[in-house]
């Protein structure tokens, strides 16, 4: 009856009076009341002609330009009411209709909510804030594990932080910056739960004065919650573990005291057995104006204590003409699994205090102990004058036991025009290294005690003027002594070594004035001076001043919109080297040049080329042979070793932080020329290396890809990368030039992701191929790792977890070797425990192998690893 | 003394900022129950004061009622319905966003045909009234999916600007976010041809809950004589979208207010200091309202 009505409405209302046709009306609903926001819509073969809606009063007015030829229905929608649809007979042309009153009946219509999450991620210009709560994973405990899981960010082995490629110069707590680059402090023992955002600050300033330059640097800043502040906290660790050794996979050689067998079988030494035990307590608290992290941890499970003290910024180390000339005999940790034993140790201080705004006051100290051992066997393959090759076989069971205390006190105010810092440091390091070898069947003695010191201080000034002039003045001053360091070699009874002691004084004076000119171009007049003092005795005695006064005049370009920027100088310096053997000066320019484009925000190309002159390695005017190790003599060149380096690079970075996407292509190309060359000849075992004085280049380019995303629906991260390098070198034998050739490539994906609530999967591939061309012949390795994991929770609060390295690396040009490495844990959280069943190696594999190719010599190693182990730890939190 | 000065001040300020943050002491004028709230990501592509190129982002909620919708700050939406966990720890940084953002309070539909908007130039807020225009769309194939929800494509012209839009149809309505409205469906994204303004759908919540108006807004002051926080309601500023517009331009407009945004405040003012989370989080408010330290490139939605 209704739509009668509406067609003798239609039909009364077809008198041509307007040039279109219009279709008016009011909807209403069962109350008689008008209804807003209906949508009117004329449709025709499901095709919408015309829409509008109806205003407060329920009224609509649909016009129409062309009249439809076909049947017409009349669509009433609203959110709260049910659909109703009207059908129109044909329209004639400035037909005008009056629908009069539609009523429509309520109906909740359900829509499809969407909840708003907290904001995964919030960017305000550079800074770039994530909610850790948003990307965490229910097995997470610490901040690192966190971190793993943000767009873009990588987390190494070692805890070092980077951002798309490149790592981060500074972290901060709360905007203040506590540790430096020992920030696996706060990393690994800040409960995830503490954290509520983690912000990431692309070109990143250090110096509030310079905020206006272009940088690439990245800084991480993490914002606690509200229960991490203003009272202290933290956590206590304690775990209980035994290896579960097995006859099998005896060491590859005796321990020193121990005898080999008559029938030359060796017996299953070098597994420690006992107990493997960790201890740890830190504390921590963070008010607005006060911060500290102060921990002491001890074991001889992993690296449990030592990880802590890793410093990514370097500068922990003391590092003298006397170690670097003498090195030890670590053989370095295995590329996998873990050293047969360590025991480490560390106790830390770190304090801050804010003095004002701008100001702050801060102590670290620490002292850090590792003893390591483990055994390995090591073929080398090298090429003799004849052009015949001989192998080495030896066996090597390194001890290696370091003491690092360092304190260091730094006073900083870094406010918009001014910028003061002064840090004195205080630093030791106590190595003492015995790498016995078994070679030939014989035993030879190897043993390395070194200490070394460094006392520093560096003095930094900077301001910036109301007109932009910025000017600075460091003035950094070290003195780094080896006092001793002595090296003992035993064979066939006869002892014979090495001692060297070393003193460097440095001095350094920089300064410099940037002065803006208009609103596009800044000049820039850095000056400095450099000296050093050194003195070395190596048996033969070397002491001299080396000077450095140097001018970099350059100058800055931005374009008015300060997408495009270009900087250069020329780095002008005249090196005046005055040692007792030898004067020598000489003028040298160090050109750079350091260009830049922004597309936005989040899309940016850097390209980067320098020309550099190392002039004065001290080291090569020693002219007696050292001997370095058993069967090693290195001889220097006598002359003062020059180097010239041309770097050129490029980058870009496009991301989509929304979107949580993040790109990054790179490419370097790096020419190099020396004026010696290292000759290695061979005579039975013994190795000797001379200095050649003739010039030798090299040449290598770099190509990298790598790229993340993230589903934060699915809590999944998905990341590829690639690299591809080739290059050329020279090397020597006997005086005889060898010219080789080298290109690799490396490729390696990773994904983590949640498919449903209770199970969490994460892989990782890596592959890499590198190939070695000299003379005739053409050296390939390949070496291929897959890892994975699985986390299941059939609780909330339980992670069972799973990990497998499956890894294939080649040993010799035929032969592939496979090793697994499978660990399993149980994690149970509580509310303020975390109880942890740690099952490693659960395979027992106990080598590890791989070869290497450089250029025309073949190294082949062997790692023994530590065998089956159990482990149960728990985390308190305090 | 220095100290206590600094408490009082840091209360005042938080108390000034509750100006913004207006639940109780604000007298509000329920204009009509909702049907549902959407929630927006609004980002612009700008640069800042040392021309570097920035996005500012901020999430805005479009609360949609029988002929009445209202854009406005997603977090002042959370304070209003007391859900202040939502917020995060920090109150203060999505004043910063808005006032770099140079965001505004958006009333479509009320009074009837009318639009008003909440406008800010500290110290002052402006009420602008104008006549709710539509702008006009064209209907282009092609679909695409947001937030679970088909939605067509669309695009149109609005007071100088060539906005492509996607709405959906499974939402009838014809709001959308600011003052872009008037399709078939809920406008679910939105963006402008020149890649500077962006809205994207993120949430939508089901719910009945006021939409709400205020004529002016609560200014505090303590009294020290009192020893108390005083409340009084200020009505706010007139203006015409015309006077709106040009007095926007120049101020936000002008090349000094990227690195002194209170360059065109004459006289003496009120600069009260409060800060966020940690102390390197200053914010400073006149009248009121949030300044920021250095601007961000103006960039209007409106360009007639």
């Amino acid at each position: 009856m209704k739509r009668l009505l509406y067609i003798i409405s239609f039909i009364a209302s077809t008198a041509p009076a307007w040039a279109q046709v219009k279709i008016t009306g009011r909807i209403i609903d069962l109350q008689n009341k008008p209804i807003a926001d209906v949508i009117v819509k004329l449709m025709s073969d499901g095709k919408t002609l015309a829409y509008t809606s109806s205003n407060a009063q329920g009224q609509y007015t649909l016009s129409l330009k062309e009249t439809p030829q076909k049947q017409v229905q009349l669509q009433f929608v609203h959110i709260a009411f049910e659909k109703d649809e009207v059908q129109l007979p044909a329209m004639r042309d400035d037909d005008k209709i009056d629908m009069r009153n539609t009523v429509l009946i309520p109906k909740t219509v359900n829509l499809k909510e969407v909840m708003v999450k907290p904001d995964p991620l919030r960017q305000y210009g550079d800074t770039l804030s994530h909610n850790l709560a948003s990307f965490l994973g229910k097995g997470d405990v610490t901040l690192e594990d966190g971190l793993k899981r943000l767009p873009g960010v990588d987390v190494a082995k070692s805890g070092a932080i980077s951002y798309m490629g490149r790592p981060i110069s500074q972290f901060n707590i709360e905007g203040l910056d506590l540790l430096g680059g020992k920030y696996n402090l706060a990393t690994r023992n800040i409960p995830a739960d503490y954290v509520t955002s983690v912000e990431i600050v692309r070109n990143h300033h250090s110096r509030r004065v310079e905020k206006d330059i272009p940088s690439n640097e990245v800084s991480m800043n993490i914002k606690l919650a509200q229960k991490a502040k203003f009272k202290p906290f933290g956590q206590q660790e304690v775990g209980v573990g035994a290896p579960l050794l097995s006859p099998q996979s005896p060491p590859l050689i005796p321990p020193r005291g121990e005898e080999l067998r008559p029938d030359g079988i060796i017996p299953p030494w070098g597994d420690k057995r006992g107990a493997r035990l960790l201890l740890g307590i830190t504390g921590m608290m963070f008010t607005d104006r006060f911060q500290t992290i102060s921990s002491i941890k001890g074991g001889n499970y992993k690296d449990f204590a030592r990880a802590d003290m890793t410093d990514h910024f370097g500068g922990s180390s003391v590092g003298t003409p006397a170690t670097s000339l003498l090195g030890g005999f670590g053989g370095g940790a295995p590329p996998q699994g873990e050293y047969l034993y360590q025991r480490n140790g560390m106790a830390t201080i770190n304090t801050i205090n804010k003095l004002d705004t701008v100001t702050t006051f801060k102590v670290n100290a620490d002292y850090s102990y590792h003893r390591a051992s483990h055994y390995t066997s090591q073929t080398s393959t090298y090429m003799s004058a004849d052009g015949r090759y001989i192998t080495v076989s030896e066996s090597t069971s390194p001890l290696t036991k370091v003491h690092m205390p360092k304190l260091s006190v730094n006073y900083l105010k870094n406010a918009d025009r001014v910028y003061l810092s002064d840090e004195f440091a205080l630093k030791g390091a106590f190595e003492q290294n015995e790498g016995d070898i078994y070679a030939n069947g014989k035993y030879i003695e190897q043993r390395r005690k070194a200490t070394s010191f460094e006392i520093a201080n560096s003095f930094y000034w900077s301001d910036r003027t109301p007109r932009g002039t910025l000017r600075y003045v460091s003035s950094p001053v070290s003195f780094k002594r080896t006092p001793s360091l002595h090296l003992t070699f035993g064979k066939d009874g006869i002892i014979y070594g090495q001692s060297a002691q070393s003193s460097t004084l440095t001095m350094n004076v920089h300064s410099s004035v940037s002065i803006p000119i208009g609103k596009t171009f800044r000049l820039r007049v850095p000056v400095a001076f450099d000296a050093i003092y050194d003195d070395l005795d190596v048996g033969e005695t070397l002491h001299g001043w080396s000077f450095t006064p140097s001018l970099n005049p350059g100058f800055e370009i931005y374009s008015r919109n300060r997408r495009f920027y270009f900087s250069s100088g020329i780095g002008a310096a005249l090196k005046g080297l005055y040692f007792n053997k030898m004067n020598y000066t000489k003028p040298v320019l160090n050109p750079s040049a350091d260009m830049s484009y922004t597309f936005s925000a989040n899309s940016k190309l850097s390209l980067y080329t320098a020309y550099s002159t190392q002039v004065g390695d001290m080291l090569s005017l020693l002219t007696q042979p050292l001997q370095v190790d058993y069967r090693t003599v290195r001889t220097s060149s006598g002359i003062i070793g020059e180097s010239n380096t041309w770097r050129t690079s490029a980058d870009w970075k496009w991301q989509l932080p929304m979107r949580y996407f993040t790109l990054r292509l790179a490419a370097a190309h790096i020419v190099r020329q020396h004026n010696t060359l290292n000759s290695q000849s061979i005579d039975g075992i013994d190795q000797s290396i001379t200095a050649l004085q003739r010039d030798t280049r090299s040449h290598s380019t770099d190509f990298g890809i790598s790229s993340t995303k993230n589903i934060p629906s699915l809590y999944a991260k998905f990341g590829i990368s690639g690299s591809y390098s080739f290059g050329d070198s020279e090397q020597a034998v006997n005086e005889k030039i060898i010219k080789v050739r080298s290109n690799s490539y490396n490729i390696q994906g990773n994904a983590s992701i949640t498919p449903i609530p209770w199970l969490e999967l994460r892989y990782d591939m890596r592959y890499g191929w590198s190939r070695s061309r000299h003379s005739d012949e053409s050296n390939t390795t390949t070496s291929l790792t897959h890892s994975g994991a699985i986390h299941i929770f059939p609780i909330e609060s339980l992670d069972i977890s799973m990990n497998y390295d499956h890894i294939r690396r080649q040993v010799s040009i035929d032969t592939h070797k496979h090793m697994s490495l499978f660990n399993a844990s149980a994690q149970y959280k509580l509310r303020r425990v975390v109880l942890r069943l740690e099952l490693d190696n659960l395979m027992n594999q106990r080598t590890y192998a791989y070869t290497l190719f450089d250029g025309i010599n073949t190294y082949s190693y062997t790692y023994n690893l530590c065998g089956r182990t159990i482990m149960m730890r728990a985390t308190f939190k305090l | 003394m220095k100290s206590k000065l600094t408490i009082i001040l840091a209360l005042v300020a938080n108390t000034m900022s509750a100006q913004m943050l207006t639940r109780d002491s604000e007298k509000l004028d329920t204009l009509c129950q909702t049907k549902f709230t959407a929630v927006y990501q609004y980002s612009i592509n700008t640069s800042d004061a040392e021309g570097q190129p920035v996005t500012d982002s901020i999430r805005l909620a479009l609360q949609v009622g029988d002929g009445v919708w209202k854009t406005w700050t997603y977090e002042r939406y959370l304070f209003q319905q007391q859900r202040d966990e939502e917020i995060g720890d920090d109150r203060y940084w999505f004043q910063s966003s808005e006032a770099l953002m140079h965001i505004a309070t958006t009333t479509v539909g009320y009074p009837e045909g009318k639009t008003i908007s909440l406008e800010s130039i500290p110290p002052h807020q402006y009420e602008v009234t104008e006549d709710t225009e539509m702008p006009a769309w064209n209907m282009v194939e092609g679909h695409d999916s947001v937030c679970g929800y088909l939605c067509q494509k669309a695009n149109g012209e609005f007071r100088g600007k060539t906005w492509n839009v996607l709405y959906t149809e499974d939402i009838p309505t014809a709001a959308g976010p600011w003052k872009l409205q008037g399709l078939p469906g809920l406008i679910a994204y939105a963006a402008d041809d020149e890649g500077i303004h962006t809205f994207k759908l993120i949430g939508i919540y089901q719910e009945a809950v006021p939409i709400t108006y205020s004529a002016g807004s609560v200014v505090s002051e303590f009294v020290i004589q009192e020893r108390r926080m005083r409340n009084t309601v200020v009505p706010f500023e007139k203006a015409t979208r015309e006077q709106m517009q040009k007095h926007k331009n120049t101020v936000f407009g002008n090349r000094l207010y990227m690195t002194n945004p209170m360059f065109y405040m004459s006289g003496p003012k009120t600069i009260l200091h409060t800060y966020g989370k940690n102390e390197n989080e200053t914010y400073q408010f006149v009248g009121g309202l949030y300044v920021p330290e250095k601007g961000h490139k103006y960039q209007p939605l409106e360009l007639k």
